[in-house]
């Protein structure tokens, strides 16, 4: 995309100008100055600051022209970084609303559209997101942004071939960072770490300097993949870099916790958990907090970072998709409530499939004593070939069940199969 | 209707305030619309007038890059494919690619700064990040023809840092400037200032063009401070044409080329077998030749498709051209009487040639890349306004650094030249945008463009406009 449109043209400006305004348009020519290159994307600089300002600008003009669809884009974009680096969803509802505020005038413009997708992936809303997103892609199909928003609702929902049908076709339009970065994650998903990290490393490389916020998620990104396969070092540096490149990102923080937690320092990892929970609090990491506390003995900590963990979650099911997965998990794993853990598993997975779904759908019915249930859900959390640590220590356990559940059965030894307290603890 | 808005908002942003929440687990990749690393900004083709048995050819990337973008100083993607291509028998088929590739080397891996110390050298010990490339030259089709590299391990120019870092830049680090084996080629690579001037507050604040309905003003190169990357290479001429001679003189139908740049990016999959990453192909991302044609003539809903276009499919871009959209804006804001459509002239200048002057052969493919009669010796006198201003070897007989391309097209688009006698009269064989030219001098030698502003400036225009000015057709937009 040659985005040095800004410049010099004489022209660009003109183009949508003449159309838009000049010419068919009822409304006089010069009221209209800022928003007429609709379709090249401002300028995102993501410096914490610069996201401020971006929104703070974008706001100015809004408040200019309500209809201004491309500072409401800029806006959201703008925002949807900051709901990120800063744990704070409002910024996404606030981004919803100020997109429809300019889709209720203008229905048909693209750059709010198309953001409003990336909106509602964000808050979970996968269906709707792929709704709006295939109206965006309608308009322009050559947009390998749609393809994204896409992809990303169908993977969470749990629709692998369609979202990796949509990421490949976005990497045939426009191989870039944002679809490196999608096409790291299939292969991650399809359990090819190596590949993973190769194309992570290629997003990060694609990745401009104007743009930290996207750099330190690429890096964090890598040493998520490096932590995977055991190099500790190597995790280390990456989470450095991203906090060296975005100083404060979330990410960055929480990979260095579990790198920290991985060499046995307990206590520092606790330390930044403690912290990130004070700057950018989040669900999964009070969990991984309570984990930890719960490993030292801290029962009273743990239980504090787990009703946290809980309360965020129920406080989110307020304003966003009610997605329950992540607390089945905390609670199977747990083994607490487990009839709630049931229910709460069963009813994620009527909304969707995804590995992780399933996986905290097994590990519920295994809790649960439901055996046959467990293995079919464990299946469907190993089918895209994952290597995640937690879904197949869960399988192992739930496989190693039914192994001696059947031996049971054969030899009529009346013992029982292993103890369902502790099978299946991966630590984080 | 602004203080509802006003209201909305204020409503928003309490509410976001009043509720912050949990975060998600956010697993998806940032979607981002910008590639600067693989986005052309300018083509330059033009006959050395340091060796004018020479061609120079370079091609810009990494639009408005800001001085001071530390810590992470802009770089070449080494995944990116660089390419500039040369058209010698007006078939729109490169004849000939020079292909830039790139590698990146940490010297000390132990820390994310760009430089550990003061850098008074290019192989200083202190300059902690390293480019180098490779230049390799294709002769037939750009995927599948003959490959030879002439030049390997080549030191990119590293990023200005800053007066600090790099109290030297040019003097110290040398001007990165490889002499090659081959035929005597040189290649440079590494970060320039922009050389595209324009301003470019102003012209999009509805084309305040200074010089209509009488205002003045002082204008502002809105590039000014800001760098790019530039990959340049400096070839025999006789390397160039079709016949591998040098062309006789100007009439010569070998004297002619056409030239454009693109780059690529590897294609990958979701279903790449194996630890394999990419499948070896590559995607076009990005493409330009004539300056402004992408900006200013090719809609904005198939930019990204033409970029992905090669010269050959340029036809179906013809209606852009014969009609474009610029001229009618012109008449609406300003009273400017443009030609009619259908605009030959501008298929022409922008896609054919001009006959007798850079045309490529009798019968050339319409196709959109600069055109450079390589046998019109370079000007003592340059004009800033080219062929407009006498020069003819001027744009758009290729294009020099010091071209104002921005006023040369502003008057073409409005019918100022001589294909269009009726309208080449002021005020559209008078149009400027005000600049006139280039922030910072240009070199007299190979690279050319000017060194890299240092990371301690901001980047950005150096001057305010003054800004009351305004020349809008006051008595309405329609004439």
């Amino acid at each position: 995309m040659n985005r040095r449109s800004r410049l010099v043209s004489v022209v660009a400006a003109i183009v949508i100008g003449a159309i838009a305004a000049a010419v068919f348009s009822k409304r006089a020519v010069p009221v209209h100055p800022v928003p007429l290159v609709v379709a090249e994307n401002d300028e995102l600089t993501t410096s914490r600051a610069e996201l401020a300002a971006a929104m703070k600008t974008a706001e100015e003009r809004l408040a200019s022209d309500p209809a201004d669809g491309r500072a409401a884009a800029t806006y959201a974009q703008s925002a949807l970084r900051r709901a990120r680096v800063e744990a704070n969803g409002g910024y996404t509802r606030r981004a919803e609303q100020v997109l429809r505020a300019v889709l209720d005038r203008e229905p048909g413009d693209y750059d709010a559209l198309k953001m409003l997708g990336a909106v509602y992936m964000s808050q979970h809303r996968f269906r709707e997101a792929i709704d709006v997103a295939t109206r965006a892609n309608r308009i322009h199909p050559a947009d390998a942004w749609n393809y994204g928003v896409i992809g990303d609702a169908h993977l969470e929902l749990g629709d692998y071939v369609s979202a990796f049908d949509a990421f490949d076709k976005m990497a045939r339009i426009h191989p870039d960072a944002a679809a490196y970065g999608r096409i790291a994650y299939a292969q991650e998903l399809r359990g090819n770490l190596g590949a993973a990290i190769a194309t992570m490393r290629m997003a990060a490389e694609a990745t401009g300097a104007q743009d930290p916020e996207s750099l330190a998620w690429h890096y964090a990104q890598l040493g998520n993949l490096l932590l995977q396969t055991g190099d500790l070092d190597g995790a280390a540096r990456e989470f450095a870099r991203a906090e060296h490149v975005f100083p404060g990102h979330p990410f960055a923080a929480a990979g260095e916790a579990r790198v920290a937690a991985a060499r046995g320092q307990v206590d520092d990892a606790v330390a930044i958990y403690r912290e990130l929970m004070r700057t950018a609090p989040t669900s999964e990491v009070a969990i991984a907090a309570a984990d930890l506390l719960s490993q030292k003995g801290d029962s009273s900590g743990a239980e504090a970072m787990y009703a946290r963990a809980e309360a965020i979650e129920r406080e989110a099911w307020l304003t966003e998709a009610r997605l329950t997965t992540n607390l089945a998990r905390m609670l199977a794993e747990r083994g607490v409530r487990i009839n709630e853990a049931v229910q709460l598993a069963e009813e994620a997975a009527r909304n969707r499939t995804d590995i992780f779904t399933m996986d905290a759908v097994a590990w519920a019915y295994y809790r649960a004593g439901r055996l046959a249930d467990a293995e079919k859900a464990s299946k469907q959390a190993r089918r895209t070939g994952t290597t995640d640590r937690r879904i197949l220590a869960h399988a192992a356990a739930i496989d190693k069940s039914v192994a001696a559940l059947n031996r049971y059965r054969d030899t009529g030894t009346g013992i029982r199969p292993v103890s369902l307290s502790r099978a299946g603890r991966v630590d984080r | 209707m602004r203080k509802l808005a006003c209201v909305v908002l204020a409503m928003v942003a309490a509410l976001a305030c009043l509720n912050p929440l949990r975060a998600s687990s956010h697993r998806e990749a940032p979607l981002i619309s910008q590639d600067p690393l693989a986005d052309n900004t300018d083509v330059y083709a033009f006959v050395s007038p340091e060796r004018p048995d020479r061609a120079v050819l370079i091609a810009n990337f990494i639009p408005l890059e800001f001085p001071s973008s530390g810590p992470n100083f802009w770089k070449f993607d080494d995944n990116v494919l660089y390419e500039i291509m040369v058209d010698n028998t007006g078939d729109a088929v490169e004849d000939i690619t020079y292909q830039f590739r790139f590698t990146t080397q940490i010297a000390n891996p132990n820390t994310f700064l760009y430089n550990t110390g003061q850098v008074t050298s290019i192989d200083d010990p202190d300059l902690n990040v390293r480019q180098f490339f490779t230049l390799t030259e294709v002769r037939g089709p750009r995927r599948t023809g003959a490959r030879t590299v002439v030049g390997q391990n080549l030191h990119v120019m590293p990023a200005h840092v800053g007066l600090i870092s790099m109290p030297n830049y040019v003097g110290d680090l040398g001007s990165g400037v490889h002499q090659l084996s081959t035929d005597g080629m040189r290649a440079f690579a590494g970060p320039r200032d922009d050389p595209f001037f324009v301003d470019l507050g102003a012209t999009f604040d509805l084309l305040q063009l200074r010089t209509l309905n009488g205002k003045t003003g002082s204008a502002v190169d809105g590039l000014g401070n800001y760098n790019v990357h530039t990959i340049a290479i400096e070839v025999p001429i006789s390397r160039l044409t079709r016949t591998g001679t040098a062309p006789a003189g100007a009439s010569d139908p070998n004297a002619s080329i056409g030239v454009w740049s693109t780059a690529s990016r590897p294609a990958i999959t979701t279903r790449t077998p194996g630890n394999a990453v990419t499948s070896g192909d590559f995607v076009q991302v990005s493409r330009l030749g004539m300056p402004l044609v992408n900006e200013a003539v090719i809609p904005l809903g198939v930019k990204d498709t033409f970029n992905g276009l090669e010269p050959t499919g340029d036809g179906a871009a013809l209606g852009f051209v014969t009609n474009p959209t610029v001229p009618p804006l012109l008449q609406a804001l300003f009273g400017v009487r443009t030609p009619p459509p259908p605009r030959n002239d501008l298929v022409t200048i922008f896609l054919t040639g001009i006959p007798g002057l850079n045309q490529i052969g009798t019968s050339p493919r319409a196709a959109e890349m600069i055109r450079l009669n390589m046998a019109v010796a370079p000007s003592r006198s340059p004009s800033r306004l080219g062929l407009l201003g006498g020069d003819t070897a001027g744009f758009p007989n290729g294009r020099r650094p010091a071209d104002d391309v921005v006023d040369i097209e502003l008057r073409a688009l409005a019918g100022g030249t001589p294909f269009t006698p009726a309208f080449n009269m002021a005020p559209n064989n008078a149009l400027t945008d005000g600049v006139d030219a280039n922030d910072t001098p240009f070199f007299p030698s190979f690279p050319f463009l000017s060194a890299p502003h240092p990371g301690n400036e901001t980047g950005g225009p150096r001057v305010h406009s003054n800004p009351g000015s305004t020349n809008l057709n006051p008595s309405g937009v329609l004439p």
